[in-house]
């Protein structure tokens, strides 16, 4: 220990030999603590909501979607009807739907044949896997379709 | 108030003045030193639902008081500071010894950050070298040569005061 570093020490010290009055330290610390941490909640807060927010806005969600497609979709989950325009040329006998065959539970003649030509406009749901109904209002009918294997015969 | 509010509190009673003298030190001023204290105890009141785990609750928020002096951005405890208190008229020899503190004090407020460090926690807190080195995260042999340059500067600003005002 050289006499410099002896006098440095005893100059600090005298430095701080007369501290001033001051005011508790841990209230003070306690309410900048806390003052922090609901800053730091509320930053977190919005930043998460801005998150939210542009996650909400760039992936599409289920339902934000286009309506079903009308047209003998390829797939289409069951119990939702669709627009269909059922073939009906030589009566209610096949339909094409969801990328298959269907054939009539019950072959049966169009009513009103004067009127209608060759299709015949409605909804067809997919009741289950091997049950399709089609349903028309003008004229008021309905038709039970099940899996047809191959291609249906021309008419007769 | 509750049970850990009530220990950080009685911590803070204990260790507060001698806290706050080194912040002074390092600082160069009375009230910033309040401020770096309290910044410092505020880090520490965040963690101290774990204080039982710490070795020792004032060598960590000694250390903690460090490292924010030595990182701080704002820059608001390295500015220069004429003098902590006015120089009061006295006798020839009071006006010595108040005078070689004077320099002390400005010789003390031209050091860097990290030599003001060393030199409050070598000859002011006492800690030895390898204390020092903990608490700033440096290898033993940096702090022996930090101190060694910031006594060099010391002495010689100092001598350059009081030979200025002789």
């Amino acid at each position: 220990m050289t006499p410099f570093e002896d006098d440095l020490r005893r100059e600090l010290r005298s430095l701080t030999d007369n501290p001033p009055p001051m005011n508790s330290l841990h209230e003070p610390v306690i309410r900048r603590a806390r003052t922090a941490r609901i800053r730091t909640i509320a930053a977190l807060s919005i930043a998460a909501t801005a998150l939210v927010a542009t996650a909400a806005f760039a992936w599409p969600t289920p339902g934000a979607g286009p309506a079903p497609i009308p047209a003998a979709p390829s797939a289409s989950p069951s119990a939702l009807a669709y627009a269909h325009q059922l073939y009906v040329h030589c009566g209610i006998r096949y339909a094409n739907f969801e990328g298959r065959w269907w054939q009539a539970v019950h072959l049966g003649e169009v009513p009103m044949p004067g009127q209608i030509t060759n299709y015949l406009v409605g909804t067809m749901t997919l009741v289950d896997a091997d049950h399709a109904t089609f349903r028309s209002e003008h004229p008021a009918l309905s038709a039970d379709f099940i899996p047809f294997v191959g291609e249906p015969p021309p008419c007769q | 108030m509750g049970g850990n509010d009530r220990d950080f509190s009685d911590f803070v009673t204990g260790a507060g003045p001698a806290l706050l003298k080194s912040a002074r030190l390092l600082t160069g001023d009375w009230h910033l030193g309040e401020d770096l204290v309290q910044t410092a105890l505020v880090q520490v009141y965040r963690r101290w639902s774990r204080h039982e785990e710490w070795d020792s609750p004032l060598a960590y928020t000694r250390a903690t008081m460090i490292n924010t002096f030595c990182t701080w951005r704002r820059r608001r405890w390295h500015r220069e500071v004429a003098t902590a208190t006015p120089v009061p008229p006295a006798s020839p020899d009071t006006a010595d010894r108040v005078a070689a503190s004077d320099a002390l004090a400005r010789a003390l407020d031209r050091l860097d950050r990290r030599q003001r460090a060393v030199i409050v926690l070598r000859y002011f807190d006492e800690l030895s070298v390898a204390e020092t080195a903990a608490v700033l995260r440096c290898p033993p042999g940096t702090v022996t040569s930090i101190a060694s340059r910031a006594l060099e500067k010391l002495r010689r600003e100092a001598t350059l005061e009081l030979e200025d005002r002789r």
